[in-house]
């Protein structure tokens, strides 16, 4: 049974206006090199002129010919021509239509028998497998994300759920932090960055905006160097059950609190150890109770 | 400097005998060691070298391995590819007591090779070279898009998250239920 890539070679040496003797010897070659079986000259002289037949009545089917396991043979034929890879690659797109040669699988096959592999069966399966970002430890993704800027940091968190997860529990690159409550929006800043979130989202805007919060503030490695948060209202209740059930202090330089409310202010006095703390509303007498005064350098 | 340097300094000629010791003292002859890789070519570096990997420095300090036993055996570390370990070895080298720079442009550009050091460089301990991969890895993706990052750092889609966490469930009961099948052949 002749082999699976004859009738493109065929083809292949065809467009090289090659004749069926000169195209022999080729395959004759190509079999010596790869160690499939030849044929004898009659037999591959009637498939010769069958594959021409079959090419000028437009009966051949050139996407299944250039399939890289019908392409091999003539790959070898190029390597063993001297050409190189560009010249390899303009020749078969010329005879098989560019759009149907893949230039990763011929560059691989090109390079294999150029360097002497000629075992046409090798399965590229077997190839070992690139080392990808997520199969390196999260010690190390979290080192490298460190080196990314809050903006780069954001934008890592839209590529994908898990490589979201992992910027999520790095260190933010966050050091000024700015929520603004009002009855109709929520502003949020985080450095340079800042998002209103109102009614005009036609959703419930304040919780998608606390959300966002919450997963920055309830990270332990956040070191903020200001958090400033105002208020005229009283704050959203699922966001204070959040600031109840806190486990770790937010750690701030500053803390700017402007909240007319003195229950709330309370509860973020709670969960936050700020080393300055500027107050625009609150009852002293009950703040200074607070184990965070005793930590405190200036109020 | 001590009092005896201080002494000679404000004394007109110095004297061969006031010298520091340091200079007169014998050059101390570098010790070397070998390391090999997955492709057993072993790699001879100095002790001076070496020091910047805490593994290896932890094996010839702690364990006292002596340049002897390091000849005959050196130390083996089939985890990490052949070209990688000499990009290590390079490195260590190049770096050998001296300070090491805020930058390294040397290191490869290839994603692949770059993870591969990574991954060897954090087996190894070697502090300085990991910050420098660490800080060339962040700016492979550096002012990106969503989709280019997720092509260069080769990142699945949340799609293929879930395929592919389907499918090791199903192998995952697959193989319970050999294991259970088997241990019900092994009863009878």
């Amino acid at each position: 049974m002749p082999s699976p890539g004859l009738t493109s070679l065929i083809l292949y040496d065809f467009f090289e206006w090659k004749t069926a003797g000169k195209s022999y010897e080729n395959f004759r070659d190509i079999c010596a090199l790869t160690k499939i079986p030849a044929i004898p000259l009659e037999e591959f002289e009637t498939k010769f002129h069958g594959v021409l037949k079959e090419n000028y009545h437009q009966k051949l089917n050139f996407r299944d010919l250039s399939k890289i396991n019908n392409l091999k043979l003539c790959i070898v034929s190029n390597v063993l021509d001297g050409k190189s890879i560009e010249k390899s690659y303009k020749d078969l797109s010329e005879t098989f239509g560019a759009d149907n040669i893949d230039f990763l699988d011929l560059d691989f096959w090109f390079y294999r028998f150029y360097n002497g592999n000629y075992d046409l069966d090798y399965d590229r399966k077997l190839d070992p497998k690139p080392l990808k970002f997520l199969n390196i430890p999260i010690i190390i993704h979290h080192k490298v994300i460190d080196n990314l800027d809050l903006g780069n940091q954001l934008t890592l968190r839209k590529v994908s759920k898990s490589l979201k997860t992992i910027v999520d529990q790095g260190k933010p690159n966050i050091k000024n932090m700015t929520i603004c409550f009002d009855s109709t929006e929520i502003d949020i800043g985080f450095n340079n960055f800042s998002a209103y979130y109102s009614e005009d989202l036609g959703v419930d805007y304040r919780k998608i905006a606390l959300n966002h919060v919450m997963i920055v503030l309830e990270n332990p490695k956040l070191r903020l160097d200001a958090l400033q948060i105002v208020s005229p209202n009283s704050i959203d209740p699922f966001f204070i059950d959040f600031l109840k059930t806190f486990k770790h202090k937010i750690s701030t330089k500053y803390l700017y609190l402007d909240v007319d409310c003195p229950e709330s202010t309370m509860i973020f006095l709670t969960c936050i150890m700020p080393k300055r703390l500027a107050l625009n509303k609150g009852n002293i007498d009950e703040i200074v109770k607070l184990d965070q005064w005793k930590c405190m350098n200036e109020a | 400097m001590s009092s005896t340097e201080q002494g000679t300094s404000s004394a007109a000629p110095a004297e061969p005998t006031t010298a520091p010791e340091s200079a007169a003292a014998p050059e101390v002859p570098e010790s070397f060691y070998y390391v090999h890789g997955k492709d057993k070519v072993v790699h001879k570096v100095s002790a001076g070298a070496l020091q910047h990997s805490a593994l290896i420095h932890g094996m010839i300090s702690n364990l006292g391995y002596t340049e002897e036993q390091a000849k005959a055996n050196p130390f083996p570390f089939e985890n990490i590819d052949g070209d990688i370990l000499q990009m290590v070895v390079d490195w260590c080298n190049q770096h050998k007591g001296k300070p090491t720079p805020p930058e390294d442009t040397n290191l490869p550009k290839q994603k692949e090779k770059l993870f591969d050091l990574v991954l060897a460089v954090n087996y190894l301990e070697i502090k300085e070279l990991l910050t420098y991969c660490c800080k060339q890895v962040a700016m492979m993706v550096k002012g990106k898009s969503p989709e280019e990052i997720r092509e260069i750092w080769m990142i699945p889609t949340d799609a293929e998250d879930e395929a592919a966490e389907k499918e090791a469930k199903k192998r995952a009961g697959k193989e319970a239920a050999g294991e259970t099948a088997a241990a019900a052949g092994d009863a009878k």
